[in-house]
């Protein structure tokens, strides 16, 4: 029996120690992935990018030099050392000069209908969607948090806002992040204890999750954009259609999280665009605080903070993949329908905004 | 407890410093019985005091069947058992499966009786008990146990005992009770190895391979109208590796446990999925229950001493496994296929040794691949009404299976999880074909220490790919 236990030592030994060998260049091997979560703890190399002229940049602050340390980055395989140090202090006022012009930040709703490619010819800058299924607002602000620690803050933050509904613990995928983030880290180990030790006794836990098979798909090939393809079945129609009335409320830790997003934005120049994207008609009508619940929220937002409000943009069904997203052909009446209204925000030259016929957005 | 839960991580850590150090003392047989008791009471205290009767009946019969001096008494004190085993396993399984049953068709013909359903809580394991217990006084009575376990205590101890007591292996009183008796046997070291090596492979089947897969199954089966027929088709090919890894697993994390603490335990899985025909199928899976069967069901009924006796024999087998599956007609479809499938390879064998063709070399090895694929599509297919929880469930699925949408659904949310099922199931089918070409003896000959590496190979794969989510093993509800 000691020789057993001999032997089951060794193989718990041989475990551990190629649990933290194979962690850490798995982590940094995922570092290189094209995935879009990746450029928050990514070091910026600016170089690599598309030169944006500040000059056709309405929104933007040419001139501005980039922030302390920007030009120092550690190469790849030293940036997870470097992200173990303290948080850098933030200056009140950054310009764009991280990956990218315009930040999305929100769940599934923001992952699935804001494609990069529609908002960078809509705004005429780089784009960046952080949009993350399930996602409270709560993670949101995590995201948003780490991303102006790392590269200062994006000219424009487009915030699709239902997250709030989102239960604000549910921790979503975001625990692979708590790699390279100790801020996430730490917010894993508040949330769910168990888990933070499952990682932190086997750091290969850390990437048992759907995320790493996206990361991974991500290092093969550049990241595409996440819009859904084909159309809400007829079953589900029916089932929404049966489904008993619902009412949104948003838990207080969303609310908190929202007001920092907005305020951190603000305080360093970013407009910020809340963008309330559509629901399917019939799950809208099966929600009975739907219009009150979205007049409370433009009644909280601060001044200046521009609402656009798309939820009745698109309402044909086979728009629509599911209850909450829209698919391709819906992102593309969506876009239609918010032009407007986004485009304005954007980086785009004068003379593409003339030719549009009046802009109709409401800013607060 | 379950084996997947922490709480069981605790529990063996203390039953090994147990029986370290009482292994050799006199302590060991109740130390053992009340580890095993309190594995089993932790689902629910309840539950002990139905297998401590059980065990009491069975116990008190034994001794009766063994001293009477008449065969009609003999045959009397087996009836009792009999009827308190089959009695309780009808009370708390059937009961409300009947009644409804009943009530629906009484209803049909116009016939009223109300709601005669009982509000009754299954004990975890029951089925599994109260067979092996069957099985003691069965074998008393006609001979195959010569003399009957005269310790309450020991053979309490061969009722309850933990690694097999809630989902198997079935083991017989003529294989586990001489080895209560003796106490555990001193065992090689590398055959407490092999015994660990069964825990981890198990614990990998059912970590890596079922519950991954359970994601993928259990998505579908709880709305089946949102997936076409391909999500389907796939849903049904990940609920046959579902069933395969979690029950296999279950039974080698059991059977190594019991090897660890030198007991041995019967095979009960034998890479079921290679098998070339349904007959060769049951031979392969769950096989303490499929040899249960053949020697107290059907041999007992005549076996296959005349064609139309075969018939009957198997079909009847069948249903009535069918139905200590579950307490459902979709247990009883299930049945009733695997019996129909049995004639059916009955009649074409008949047909194949009556041509006047004979494969051999490549054209045999050919036909024998073609066979396992056919073999698994057809058990797959079997394996719908067994996981439905109605016939109009199955109905459903059949039904989007026949309208035929094959095409691929871009955004697939599951696509990750498929993924994992895919690392899982290849690493699953790579060792089985290893082992189902011999590979087995010659890897038990190899250097511990590479042992050891692959043993911790397979746990950094579990780590990255294993589902954490603790699914239940699906075999407790039986």
């Amino acid at each position: 029996m000691y020789r057993l236990l001999a032997c089951i030592a060794l193989i718990l030994a041989t475990v551990t120690a190629m649990d933290r060998v194979l962690a850490s260049a798995l982590g940094d091997l995922l570092l290189r992935s094209s995935d879009r979560f990746m450029t928050v703890y990514r070091p910026f190399e600016a170089e690599a990018q598309p030169a944006i002229d500040p000059g056709a940049n309405p929104g933007g602050k040419p001139g501005i030099k980039p922030p302390a340390g920007q030009e120092e980055q550690p190469n790849a395989l030293l940036v997870k050392a470097a992200l173990t140090t303290q948080p850098r202090p933030t200056t009140a006022v950054k310009p764009a000069n991280g990956p990218a012009d315009v930040l999305v930040l929100g769940n599934s709703r923001a992952d699935n209908h804001f494609p990069v490619s529609a908002l960078q010819d809509m705004t005429c800058g780089r784009a960046l969607n952080l949009g993350m299924g399930g996602a409270p607002t709560v993670l949101s602000a995590l995201l948003w948090d780490d991303y102006v620690e790392r590269h200062g803050a994006p000219r424009l933050l487009v915030l699709e806002p239902t997250g709030l509904v989102d239960n604000p613990h549910d921790l979503a995928d975001l625990p692979l992040l708590a790699y390279y983030s100790p801020r996430i880290d730490a917010f894993v180990r508040q949330e769910n204890q168990e888990l933070w030790m499952a990682n932190h006794a086997f750091n290969l836990m850390t990437f048992n999750n759907n995320q790493t098979m996206r990361l991974i798909a991500g290092l093969l090939k550049p990241a595409a954009d996440r819009t859904l393809v084909g159309a809400i079945p007829d079953p589900m129609k029916a089932q929404l259609a049966a489904a008993p009335e619902e009412t949104m409320t948003a838990d207080a830790a969303n609310w908190q999280a929202l007001d920092h997003i907005i305020a951190s934005a603000q305080a360093q120049g970013t407009r910020v665009a809340v963008v309330i994207t559509p629901y399917f008609p019939t799950y809208a009508g099966k929600l009975k605080n739907f219009d009150a619940f979205f007049a409370d929220l433009k009644g909280r937002l601060p001044a200046g903070v521009t609402v656009i409000d798309a939820r009745r943009a698109v309402d044909k069904d086979e728009l629509f993949m599911d209850a909450l997203h829209v698919n391709e052909d819906g992102v593309r009446a969506m876009f239609a329908a918010m032009e407007p209204d986004l485009r304005p925000l954007g980086s785009c030259p004068v003379d593409a905004l003339a030719s549009l016929s009046g802009t109709g957005n409401t800013t607060h | 407890m379950s084996f997947t839960s922490l709480n069981f991580l605790l529990f063996i850590t203390v039953f090994s410093a147990g029986f370290m150090a009482l292994a050799r003392t006199r302590a060991f047989t109740p130390f053992l019985l009340v580890a095993s008791y309190i594995f089993y009471g932790y689902w629910d205290y309840r539950f002990c005091g139905l297998l401590a009767l059980s065990t009491f009946i069975d116990f008190y019969c034994g001794l009766k069947i063994a001293d009477s001096p008449d065969r009609s008494t003999k045959k009397m004190y087996l009836f009792i058992s009999l009827g308190a085993n089959l009695g309780m396993l009808f009370f708390f399984k059937y009961y409300n499966f009947f009644a409804d049953s009943a009530e629906i068709a009484l209803a049909s013909l116009g016939v009223e009786i109300g709601r005669r359903t009982l509000d009754i809580l299954l004990p975890v394991g029951i089925s599994f008990y109260t067979f092996q217990n069957l099985s003691y006084g069965i074998d008393l009575y006609t001979g195959d146990v010569k003399e009957p376990e005269r310790s309450l205590m020991r053979y309490a101890t061969f009722v309850a005992f933990f690694p097999q007591l809630v989902a198997g292996p079935i083991v017989r009183a003529r294989d586990l009770l001489p080895q209560i008796q003796q106490r555990p046997r001193e065992i090689p070291f590398e055959e407490r190895f092999a015994g660990l090596e069964k825990v981890i492979w198990g614990y990998f089947l059912k970590i890596g391979l079922a519950d991954n897969a359970a994601v993928v199954v259990d998505a579908r089966f709880h709305q089946p109208e949102f997936f076409n027929a391909l999500q389907h088709v796939i849903g049904l090919v990940c609920f046959s590796l579902q069933i395969y890894g979690d029950f296999a697993g279950y039974s080698l994390i059991a059977i190594g446990l019991a090897q660890i603490f030198g007991y041995t335990m019967c095979e009960n899985f034998a890479r079921p999925y290679f098998a070339t025909g349904m007959r060769d199928f049951w031979r392969r899976w769950h096989i303490s229950l499929s040899t249960w069967f053949r020697d107290y069901v059907y041999v007992p009924m005549g076996g296959s001493r005349t064609r139309w006796l075969r018939i009957r024999n198997v079909v009847i087998t069948m249903l009535i496994s069918g139905l200590w599956h579950g307490a459902n007609w979709t247990f009883v479809l299930w049945g009733a296929m695997h019996g129909g499938l049995m004639l059916v390879e009955d009649g074409a064998r008949r047909l194949a040794a009556a041509s006047p063709v004979r494969l051999s070399g490549p054209m045999l090895a050919a036909g024998r691949l073609v066979m396992i694929g056919l073999v698994f599509m057809v058990v797959t297919l079997t394996w719908l009404p067994f996981r439905a929880d109605s016939l109009q469930t199955v109905w459903t699925i059949l039904g989007i299976i026949g309208h035929g949408d094959f095409g691929l659904q871009q955004g697939n949310q599951q696509a990750s999880t498929l993924i994992r099922v895919a690392v899982a199931g290849l690493i699953v089918l790579l060792v089985d074909a290893l082992v189902e070409r011999g590979a087995g003896r010659r890897y038990a000959g190899t250097n511990v220490v590479a042992r050891s590496m692959a043993c911790s190979a397979l746990i950094l794969v579990m780590l990255l790919f294993g589902s954490f989510a603790n699914h239940a093993f699906i075999y407790f509800q039986f």
